[in-house]
C-alpha cells in the first residue's frame, strides 16, 4: 500500500513528524483536535504505543481514527507489552486500518512507567519485529501460516539512540535492523548537533533515512533528564544550566528557540530526512517550532 | 546453584496458624550455601519458632532436621518419622526441594519458608547474582559466555536497546548493561562477527513448562521412542 510517508521518504524531502502521546482515557476527541491543530504544519503524526510503560487508549485505535481524519500516520508498535501473536494480529489491523507505516521499538522497561508491578513480555526484540513484518509482507506469519487476502505492504521504521555511550554495541544492533529490513530510522532525542558526530562518522546509517527526534520539554521535565535517567535521553549539562537559570518564563521561550534552530541545523546538514518533534506537556507550542 | 531467600518470619508464623507440632525441614545443597535453607538455618528457624510461641503462651513444638538434598525421594525418604510426628512441615529447600516433600508426604501441610530466587552464582562472600534463566535454549555460544536472557534486564537476543547510560542498564543504574558486556567481551575474542546476523526469536515451546529430561542412556527404561 502506498502512502505519501513512504513516497515522500523516497524524496529528498524534509519530513516534520509529529508524535502524539494516546491519552488515558476512552475520548478521542482531545487528540483528534491537537492533530488536526497540526495538520497542514507537519507532514505526518507518529502514534507512540504506551510511552515511558504508560498506559493509554490502543495506539491503533488512535492510528486509525486520525488516518480516517486524514493524517498521515505512522502505528508505533512496542515488544513490551505484546507477543508475537498480539503484535501480529496488530499488524494486520493496522493493515486494515490503511496504515502505511510502522515504528519497531523494544520499548521503555516498566519502572519508568505507571504499572511497575506489570509482567514484561519482550517475546520478541525489535529486531525480530522487524524480521516478523517482512515476513508478513511475504504473505505469511511468523509461524509460517499463509495469511488470507490482503497483501501487506509497509514502511517499517526503527529507534536508534545516537548519543547511546558506549555507541558500538548500539550500531551493531542498528546493522542488524536494517538487515531485517528497516527503511527508515528516527532517533531517541538530540539536543546538539555535536551530540551527533560520532554517529554520523559512521557509515552504519549512511545508506537510510534518518530522522532526528526532538524534544520540547516542561521547565519541570528538565531535572529527569539532567542525570541521564530517562531512557536514550541525555540533555547537555550546559544547556540544562542554561534553561534551568533563565527561569520558567524565558525558558519557554529559550527552549523553542533552541529547538527551531536545531530543526534548521538539522535541515542544513542534508544528513536527516527530517525531524520528529516530541512536546509532551507543550503540544501548544509545536506549531511555534516552524 | 539455586538461590533463596528465607520468608519474613511474620510471614511464615502466619502460614503456621493452628498448628503446633512443626517439622523445620532443611535442604543440605544449594539453599545451604546461600545461608537461606541448610541445617543451621532450619535450627535457627525452629528456635525463633519455640521462642515467639514461647512468648505468645503457646502449646507448641518445632523440631528442625536436614537432608542432603529435598530434590532427591532417597533423601525424602529419610524425614519419613519426623513428618509422621509432626501436623506441618516448614521446608526451607527451594521450591522444587518443597513440592517434592510436599509430593511424597501428601496428608501433611507443607509451607514454605523461603522464597526460590534465581539460579545463580556466588559472586563473593554473601552474595549472589543471578546467571541462568533455564530457557532450554543456550545463546552463551554467540553472546561472548554472558546471558542475554538472563542478564539484559528485557531479554533482548540482538543487541542493547536504547536507553543504556554509560554501559549501565536502564532499568537499574547500579546494573551493567549485558549487552555492552557481550559487545566488549566478542570484541575481546575477536568474534564479533557473531552479532552481525539477526538472532531469530527463542523457541517458546522447547521451554513449556513444567520441563521434563529424560537422558538418552534411560529412554528405553521408559519406553521413549
Amino acid at each position: 500500500m502506498a502512502n505519501s510517508f513512504e513516497e515522500r521518504l523516497r524524496s529528498e524531502s524534509f519530513e516534520l513528524i509529529a508524535k502524539i502521546t494516546p491519552p488515558k482515557s476512552a475520548n478521542l476527541s482531545a487528540v483528534v483536535d491537537a492533530a488536526s491543530s497540526l495538520k497542514g504544519k507537519y507532514d505526518s503524526l507518529l502514534i507512540a504505543d504506551n510511552p515511558s510503560a504508560v498506559m493509554g487508549i490502543s495506539a491503533l485505535v488512535v492510528a486509525d481514527r486520525l488516518t480516517s481524519e486524514g493524517h498521515d500516520v505512522i502505528l508505533s508498535l512496542s515488544c513490551r507489552d505484546r507477543n508475537r501473536i498480539a503484535l501480529g494480529s496488530t499488524i494486520l489491523g493496522a493493515a486494515a486500518a490503511d496504515i502505511g507505516s510502522l515504528f519497531c521499538v523494544s520499548g521503555d522497561y516498566f519502572n519508568f512507567g505507571d504499572h511497575p508491578e506489570a509482567k514484561p513480555v519482550y517475546d520478541l526484540d525489535s529486531v525480530q519485529l522487524l524480521s516478523m513484518i517482512k515476513e508478513m509482507e511475504n504473505g505469511r506469519d511468523m509461524a509460517g501460516n499463509p495469511l488470507e487476502d490482503k497483501p501487506l505492504s509497509f514502511c517499517i521504521g526503527a529507534a536508534v539512540c545516537p548519543t547511546a555511550d558506549p555507541l558500538m554495541p548500539q550500531l551493531m544492533k542498528t546493522r542488524k535492523k536494517i538487515a531485517a529490513g528497516a527503511d527508515f530510522f528516527i532517533t531517541l532525542p538530540v539536543f546538539a548537533m555535536g551530540q551527533l558526530d560520532q554517529f554520523l562518522e559512521d557509515s552504519t546509517t549512511s545508506s537510510t533515512k534518518i530522522f532526528a527526534g526532538l524534544l520540547l520539554p516542561t521547565y519541570q521535565q528538565i531535572t529527569r533528564y539532567e542525570d541521564g535517567s530517562i531512557p536514550g535521553t541525555f540533555i547537555p549539562k550546559d544547556l540544562i544550566d542554561q534553561w534551568r537559570n533563565a527561569g520558567e518564563e524565558a525558558f519557554q521561550t529559550a527552549s523553542t528557540h533552541h529547538v527551531k534552530n536545531l530543526i534548521s541545523q538539522l535541515k542544513d546538514s542534508g544528513r536527516f530526512a527530517g525531524v520528529c518533534v516530541n512536546a509532551p506537556g507543550r503540544e501548544s507550542d509545536m506549531q511555534r517550532l516552524l | 546453584m539455586i538461590v533463596a531467600q528465607r520468608k519474613p518470619f511474620d510471614e511464615i508464623k502466619s502460614m503456621l496458624e493452628g498448628y503446633s507440632k512443626i517439622l523445620v525441614a532443611g535442604c543440605g545443597t544449594c539453599v545451604a550455601v546461600c545461608l537461606a535453607g541448610g541445617e543451621k538455618e532450619a535450627g535457627l528457624l525452629a528456635s525463633q519458632l519455640m521462642l515467639s510461641a514461647s512468648v505468645d503462651n503457646k502449646d507448641f513444638v518445632a523440631k528442625a532436621a536436614t537432608v542432603e538434598r529435598q530434590c532427591d525421594r532417597e533423601f525424602l525418604q529419610l524425614f519419613r518419622d519426623r513428618v509422621a510426628e509432626a501436623d506441618a512441615v516448614v521446608s526451607i529447600a527451594c521450591g522444587a526441594g518443597i513440592q517434592f516433600l510436599a509430593e511424597m508426604y501428601p496428608e501433611t501441610p507443607v509451607i514454605p519458608g523461603v522464597d526460590t530466587t534465581f539460579i545463580g552464582v556466588a559472586e563473593e562472600a554473601g552474595v549472589w547474582t543471578e546467571r541462568c534463566t533455564s530457557c532450554s535454549q543456550c545463546y552463551l555460544g554467540i553472546s561472548g559466555g554472558i546471558c542475554p536472557v538472563t542478564m539484559c534486564s528485557k531479554g533482548l537476543l540482538n543487541g542493547p536497546c536504547a536507553g543504556t547510560v554509560h554501559g549501565k542498564c536502564e532499568v537499574d543504574p547500579e546494573r551493567d548493561c549485558a549487552w555492552t558486556l557481550i559487545y566488549q567481551r566478542l570484541e575481546q575474542q575477536q568474534r564479533l562477527g557473531l552479532q552481525e546476523a539477526p538472532v531469530p526469536p527463542m523457541k517458546h515451546d522447547r521451554c513449556l513448562r513444567p520441563g521434563k529430561v529424560i537422558h538418552t542412556a534411560y529412554q528405553k527404561r521408559f519406553r521413549i521412542g
